[in-house]
Formats: C-alpha cells, sequence, structure tokens
C-alpha cells in the first residue's frame, strides 16, 4: 500500500470543495430561471421566459467554454495552484453580481463571467488530482470529486426550499460564500510533485544551449500540441462525447424545473426543490460509483451505457409523464444517476491520453468546447420550445437524440497510450520516482 | 399540457421527504464507500 502524504488530501479537499460550489453556482440560474425572468421581463409567459432564458444559458456556456480554455492553459504556464484561485474568485463575485441584475442582459453578462471562472476551475481542479493520485486511486479520487456536483446542486435545491418566499436574488448573493475557499487553498494547498518537476525541468534546460527535439516539447505552445496528429483523434473524439453530455444537460436536464413550473401550473417551489433533489442524490450515487464501473466494464462501455440509458429514461420520462408524481421522481432520479457517468468517465480518460506538460490546456479545450456547441443548441431549445407551443417536454424529448451522438463517439474512443513516454515524462518519472518529502515540496513550490 | 388546478397530494409531502433522506443517506454512504477505495486501494 502506497502511504499519501496530506498534500493529496488537501487536493482532493479542494477539488471537492470547488467543484461542490461549482455545482451550487451553475445550477441557481436553472432552479430560479422562471421567477428571475419573469420579474425581469415583466411577463408570465413561458415561451418568452424559455427564449430569453436559453440566450442567457447560452451566454453562460460560452463563458464556461472559454474560461476552460483560458485557465487550462494558464494553469499549464503559472501552476495549477494560482490558477484555481483566480478562477474561485471570478465565479463567485460574479454570482453575486447576478443578485442585482436589473434586466436579462446585464443578467446574461453575470452568468458568462460565472461560467468563465467555473470552466477554469473544475478543469484544473481535475487535472491537479490526476496529478496528486495514482493508478485504481486516481479513478476513485475523481469520482469523489465528482460526487461533489450533485451535492452543489441538492444545496441549491434544498437553500431554494428554505428559502420559499425569498427572493431569487438571496440565492445568488448565497453564491459568494466559495469565495472563502480560496483562503484554504492559498494557506494549504501546493503544487502536486509532478507539476513541480516539470517546471524545475523547464528550468533546467532553459540553461542547456543544445536541446533535443523532445525536450524542445517543453517550451512548445500547449494549444499547437493539442492540435497535432495523434492527439487529433483522441480529442475529437472526446470533444464529441462532452458535446452529447453538455448539450444534453443544458437542453434537456436543465429545463426540468421549468417543465415543473408547467406541469403543475404554479410557482412550484416545493416540487421543483424536491425534484432536483432527487436528481442530484442520484448524480452523487451515480459519480461515485463510476470509478467501480470503470475499472470493471472499461471506459468505452461505460460512457456508451450511460448516454444509452440516459436517452430511454428520458425519452419515457417526457413522454409519458403528465403530473408532478412519485414516478417522475423515480425516472429523475435514474436519470441523474446515468447521465453524470460519462462526464466522470472522460475526467478519468483526459489525463490518460495527453501529456503533463499540456494537460491543462488539452483538458480545457477537450472538456469545454462542447460548451461552445451546446451555447448554439441551447439558443435552438428556446426555438424549438416556441415551435412546440411552449412545450418543455416535447422540445426536451426531441433533444435527447443528442446522447446518440455520445454512444457513436463512445465506440471510437482510443485505447490510452499505456507504457509510451516521452522525454518530458521519462524525466518527470525518474524526478518524481525519488519521492521527494512534503518540506522539499513545499520548498520548491514557493520558489 | 397545463394542469392549473394541480394541487399537492396529501401524504405526497411526507413520504418525498422520507424517500430524499432515505437516498442522502444511500450517497453518503456512496461517497464514503469511494473514500475507502483512496485510503485502501
Amino acid at each position: 500500500m502506497r502511504k499519501k502524504s496530506l498534500s493529496h488530501w488537501h487536493a482532493l479537499a479542494v477539488a471537492w470543495l470547488g467543484c461542490l460550489f461549482d455545482g451550487l453556482d451553475a445550477s441557481i440560474f436553472t432552479i430560479v430561471l422562471y421567477p428571475a425572468l419573469s420579474e425581469l421581463l415583466g411577463t408570465k409567459s413561458y415561451s418568452i421566459v424559455g427564449y430569453y432564458g436559453a440566450i442567457i444559458i447560452a451566454f453562460f456556456l460560452v463563458g464556461w467554454a472559454l474560461g476552460g480554455l483560458v485557465f487550462g492553459r494558464l494553469a499549464d504556464q503559472v501552476g495549477r495552484v494560482k490558477t484555481l484561485i483566480i478562477s474561485i474568485l471570478v465565479y463567485t463575485i460574479a454570482t453575486g453580481l447576478c443578485a442585482i441584475s436589473q434586466s436579462w442582459q446585464e443578467l446574461a453578462i453575470y452568468r458568462f463571467l460565472v461560467g468563465l471562472g467555473i470552466g477554469g476551475e473544475l478543469s484544473v481542479g481535475a487535472i491537479m488530482l490526476s496529478e496528486h493520485w495514482h493508478g485504481r486511486q486516481r479513478l476513485h479520487a475523481v469520482s469523489f470529486m465528482a460526487t461533489s456536483w450533485g451535492v452543489g446542486y441538492f444545496a441549491t435545491a434544498a437553500i431554494s426550499l428554505g428559502l420559499c418566499q425569498a427572493s431569487w436574488r438571496n440565492l445568488f448573493a448565497a453564491g459568494v460564500i466559495p469565495a472563502l475557499i480560496t483562503l484554504y487553498i492559498r494557506l494549504r494547498l501546493s503544487e502536486s510533485e509532478k507539476f513541480v518537476a516539470l517546471q524545475n525541468y523547464r528550468a533546467s534546460l532553459r540553461a542547456e544551449n543544445n536541446l533535443k527535439d523532445e525536450q524542445r516539447k517543453v517550451f512548445a505552445e500547449p494549444l499547437k500540441e493539442t492540435f497535432k496528429k495523434e492527439m487529433l483523434r483522441p480529442l475529437l473524439v472526446i470533444v464529441a462525447i462532452t458535446s452529447s453530455g453538455i448539450i444534453g444537460y443544458w437542453t434537456v436536464l436543465s429545463w426540468i424545473p421549468a417543465w415543473i413550473n408547467q406541469l403543475t401550473g404554479t410557482a412550484a417551489t416545493y416540487e421543483r426543490s424536491v425534484a432536483l433533489m432527487v436528481m442530484n442524490l442520484g448524480s452523487i450515487i451515480g459519480a461515485a460509483a463510476t470509478g467501480f464501473i470503470v475499472l470493471r466494464i472499461g471506459r468505452k462501455l461505460t460512457i456508451g451505457l450511460a448516454f444509452g440509458l440516459t436517452l430511454i429514461l428520458c425519452q419515457i420520462m417526457f413522454n409519458t409523464i403528465h403530473s408532478f408524481d412519485s414516478q417522475l421522481l423515480i425516472l429523475l432520479f435514474f436519470c441523474g444517476l446515468f447521465s453524470i457517468m460519462s462526464a466522470v468517465t472522460i475526467c478519468i480518460y483526459v489525463p490518460e491520453v495527453f501529456p503533463l506538460h499540456m494537460q491543462g490546456t488539452a483538458f480545457g479545450l477537450a472538456f469545454n468546447f462542447g460548451r461552445i456547441i451546446a451555447a448554439a443548441f441551447a439558443l435552438i431549445s428556446g426555438q424549438l420550445i416556441a415551435t412546440f407551443n411552449g412545450s418543455y417536454a416535447l422540445a426536451a424529448s426531441a433533444l435527447s437524440y443528442v446522447y446518440v451522438l455520445g454512444i457513436l463517439a463512445a465506440c471510437l474512443l482510443p485505447t490510452p497510450r499505456g507504457g509510451r513516454l516521452n522525454e518530458i515524462e521519462k524525466h518527470l518519472k525518474n524526478s518524481v520516482g525519488k519521492r521527494p518529502t512534503p518540506k522539499e515540496i513545499v520548498s520548491s513550490s514557493a520558489k | 399540457m397545463k394542469n392549473i388546478n394541480y394541487q399537492r397530494k396529501e401524504g405526497m409531502n411526507m413520504s418525498a421527504e422520507y424517500n430524499i433522506v432515505l437516498l442522502a443517506l444511500i450517497s453518503i454512504g456512496s461517497q464514503v464507500k469511494t473514500l475507502t477505495q483512496l485510503k485502501t486501494a
């Protein structure tokens, strides 16, 4: 058994808390979409609220995609810890600003900034975990981190239930709490041994004149490296998988609270909260189980099954449910359980295919490019809702076929690199293999 | 489609809340199970 130092547990705690607050801040809008836009637009029309809600979701997703790219690249250059602090501050401050929005345009801009920070935090958090944890433990660590996404959503629903009579502005105001986590990161978290070794390797190579081609790669532009021939196929397949999951989430599942408003014909604060709590308890269990399932049946099959079962559940739910009852809650639970598995599996898979010096950029690109496409689909979903005479169920049922893309892409997923190590990783392997003491790691990261 | 006369079914609150507590306990259990794997894997 390999004993873990405290830095591994701090990394896990930070990734878990960061992801928790990502979930919290991302979900606030879906739960207050109808009351917030009704107030800002001065209308009760489902079609109009749906149309502008879709535009704001699109802003949020574009921000998320850009955040993943910008902060992912920054993490490769200046380090994971600093990037994590900046990204968390961006999304918490922007969530607080949402509380004082006076128009839908203002809300859209603040949601764009929230997306920017969340995109950065998620990418960097997942990469940082993969650097601190290895082997089977890495799979379970990523799974554990992903459970907090559901906990964040669950917390939003619970807060909403507790603040039934309170304004939607109070929910956004509560979203600034995560800023406190940056203090913990500043005090406790250090860069991983791997990243410190990479920085040291870069520093040692700067002094040399005749570098080999393999050694020059350490200074290469990570974005350019990601588009090289050997990386292009996994990149495209991952983009297709993440796009399918993200489009499905933001154009199908995120409309469920608004759909419940429609089913009940009331404000339905209690019903929306209960539905989201049940769905997210499913996603917590699904995320926790993903590590075990991947170990048993592999990455391809896990992703394929997750998408397939989510599609079936969506079809049953949106075509057969016409009132808020226990049958809906059971379907929502399983929807939450299966829909998260593909995202967790991709978080596990990305560090297996991209080398360390470009992982932040690759992760940001692979995991977030799909959000640009999802943003376009979010706009389409607004149009589709209007086309189906304001019926969220019919629009969501039609859009859920996007999961077929994910199933097809999963079949093409390349096998991870395995033992093929490049020059940089050989050096890092030897360097990290010496396993410096935690004191040495802290002092070298402080430099 | 729209059920304007919707009224929460009697007993639904209790039943839903009981199930949520039960699911919450299961989800905590699943997280603990994952954490134990980190200590022992």
